[in-house]
């Protein structure tokens, strides 16, 4: 068993592992947050493990398993998921118990101090405009998970892994030479996935929150360059509450938090192809306009 | 250093004292009160000195996030309740909250952070079907479970298998009887209804000696020991709040339950364990061994031995608390109590076949195909 920390912030991980694949994985991915000194005088949030199951499974279509507190949200994967499975089950840790952030399902990116949020469903290419715009000028806040203080526009990093599917896969090892990745998980519930380290901007800027000023839904559409929807509020209310991770949890936090936000955030539904479009006028709609 | 058992309980009953302990430690604590589901009751046991505000920002985030969880789920099934009461009235002559439910429906410090997963309910067993096919039409519906343990629930349990609701996801546990009506202990229908009383929102709970009675015959007569410690604290806090003549009160009913021997063991537990954080002592002690002396002086000894520690809170953070040996005999005993002989070998007999397999090929190898699990959404 080996035992490490991720001071990935605002919280601190401790994991405790089996699995070869799960330590390399985080040394790679989590340079300098990763440590195993467990020594130091630091508050651990959450404790979780990944143990690849023993007996005759370890010879038979190895498993792992995922745990924290006892509790195992997840059936267990196979044994080369376990690193996948971790970031999945850091997501759900984080989604389940936090509740003095308003979270929603979405990346977030910034320039300067100012940032954008893209909530969106799985398939709408979200993490591949991730990884495009993070090493091309903006600041990756999160891939996953938008922390926001209620009743704020503040949205707080939370600096991990950008997962990217299938054809990304290669695409971002194509565009992204110089950027770390993780070994590639096979045939799980979302295909082929492979996990990019953020890069030093992210990291060295972790502890800094940004200011939303937009809202934006990308969706990927191979036949369309670039068309634009600006959403009224309504849209883009029932779109943040059906992305936000504890909303009916929160209450009227969230409910408030939510109103707040599209009053004072511009809101567009974007349909895509061209990254590099999509990137200028992001700038042009939401950055320039706001300075 | 690692929390001792010991520190562990003194800070639950000196909350002012957890800010004495350096940041690991502090966070050791937290882990441990989330495991033990007992996270929001110490997060309410800060509030009267405001205590919460002068820990660090880490320790203040999670207790505040146990005390948003609690609120929520207090607020959230009177909701519930209401309306279970509305659908089962028609069906059942009586619709009785039990534990966790009954506890947060009552103003009293047992409710206070009181975290549960289900919603429990006594109903009347002859109009069992009609309350199930009432809890159909409003969206209450079983979800899948193997045939084998349908039919542990149907033949020989006290409770259906769990319903839960179709849009809100809540779930309920319809008992009708207190223990498995196979284990011959059951009381009457008859002897139950006599102990129903009206709470202030107009819904059915036990009163409160039944109420203690309930959560001893559960804590004493089951088979699972994960939340033992949440379990104990729940018969302290209504030992400590009750009414000067409760204990003789608490006999009475007991002897009508058929449940003297539990109470006895309850009450002795409380003592040990937590009589030493009280300016008075909390039971009388001749009436704990009347109780007790209900058993042979083996029996007492076995059991004695068995929960001064297992019911201590377990967790691999606190030194001196892992007793796997106690553990597993105090499951054993839960087994052995809850059924005949005959039957419970073979129940053993099918679930440790099944335990077999599942320890050489996997925990999930007997989970129904289309079993939801949480991996969809993240």
């Amino acid at each position: 068993m080996i035992e490490f920390r991720l001071n990935i912030a605002p919280f601190v991980f401790q994991v405790t592992t089996n699995s070869q694949l799960v330590v390399a994985n985080c040394k790679k991915i989590y340079s300098q947050a990763y440590t195993e000194n467990l020594n130091s005088n630091v508050f651990v949030d959450y404790r979780v493990s990944l143990e690849n199951t023993g007996a005759f499974r370890r010879f038979f279509k190895p498993q792992s398993r995922f745990k924290c507190d006892d509790r195992e949200p997840f059936k267990p994967l196979p044994a080369n998921h376990a690193f996948a499975m971790l970031e999945w089950g850091m997501n759900w840790i984080i989604a389940s118990h936090e509740l003095q952030y308003v979270i929603v399902h979405s990346a977030v990116l910034a320039k300067g101090d100012i940032a954008v949020m893209f909530p969106a469903p799985p398939g709408s290419g979200k993490s591949t405009l991730t990884a495009h715009l993070a090493n091309n000028g903006w600041r990756l806040l999160s891939d996953e998970m938008a922390l926001i203080l209620p009743n704020t526009n503040q949205v707080i990093p939370f600096t991990r892994a950008i997962c990217l599917k299938n054809n990304a896969i290669e695409l971002a090892q194509g565009w992204f030479p110089q950027a770390s990745f993780s070994s590639i998980a096979h045939a799980t519930h979302k295909g082929n996935v492979i996990h990019m380290a953020p890069n030093t901007e992210a990291t060295n800027n972790a502890n800094k929150p940004a200011t939303l000023k937009g809202i934006v839904f990308p969706k990927y559409d191979v036949n369309i360059a670039l068309d634009i929807y600006q959403l009224n509020m309504t849209e883009t209310y029932l779109q943040m509450v059906h992305n936000a991770f504890n909303f009916r949890q929160l209450g009227n936090e969230s409910f408030d938090t939510v109103t707040q936000l599209i009053e004072s955030c511009k809101a567009f539904e974007v349909h895509y192809n061209d990254l590099n479009e999509i990137d200028s006028f992001l700038v042009e709609e939401i950055i320039d306009a706001t300075n | 250093m690692p929390l001792t058992n010991t520190q562990f309980l003194q800070i639950l009953f000196t909350p002012a004292d957890f800010s004495s302990l350096n940041m690991s430690e502090r966070s050791d604590f937290i882990i441990v009160l989330r495991q033990q589901k007992i996270i929001a009751r110490f997060a309410h046991s800060c509030l009267a000195d405001s205590l919460i505000e002068t820990f660090d920002p880490s320790s203040q985030r999670h207790l505040q996030n146990a005390l948003h969880v609690s609120n929520r789920l207090k607020r959230q099934v009177v909701e519930e309740a209401k309306g279970l009461n509305r659908i089962l009235q028609p069906a059942s002559e009586f619709v009785v909250f039990l534990k966790g439910a009954a506890y947060s429906l009552s103003n009293r410090q047992v409710g206070e952070g009181r975290i549960y997963g289900d919603i429990d309910i006594l109903i009347n067993k002859e109009q069992l079907d009609d309350c199930e096919k009432a809890l159909a039409v409003e969206g209450w519906f079983g979800q899948e479970i193997t045939d084998y343990d349908d039919k542990y629930y149907r033949q020989w349990a006290h409770e259906i298998p769990p319903l839960m609701h179709l849009q809100r996801g809540t779930i309920i546990d319809v008992h009708h009887n207190i223990i498995p009506i196979i284990s011959k202990d059951a009381p009457t229908v008859k002897a139950l209804a006599s102990h129903i009383v009206k709470n202030q929102y107009g819904l059915q709970v036990l009163s409160m000696e039944a109420q203690f009675v309930h959560s001893a015959v559960h804590l004493f007569r089951n088979e699972d020991y994960v939340n033992a410690f949440r379990d104990i604290q729940d018969l302290y806090f209504m030992l400590k709040e009750a009414p000067s003549d409760f204990l003789q009160q608490l006999v009475t009913v007991a002897e009508s339950l058929g449940f003297v021997y539990e109470i006895g063991l309850a009450l002795y537990f409380v003592h040990t364990l937590f009589s030493q954080f009280e300016a008075t002592c909390l039971v009388d002690e001749p009436t704990v061994k009347i109780c007790l002396d209900s058993r042979s002086k083996l029996r007492q000894k076995f059991d004695i031995y068995i929960f001064k520690d297992v019911l201590r809170p377990q967790h691999e953070l606190l030194t001196g608390s892992q007793t796997p040996l106690k553990q597993f005999l105090a499951i054993v005993r839960g087994h052995c109590i809850k059924m005949p002989l005959h039957l419970l070998g073979y129940h053993l007999l099918v679930k440790s076949g099944r335990g077999i397999i599942e320890s050489l090929f996997g925990k999930h190898v007997f989970a129904p195909k289309d079993e939801q699990s949480e991996q969809q959404k993240y």
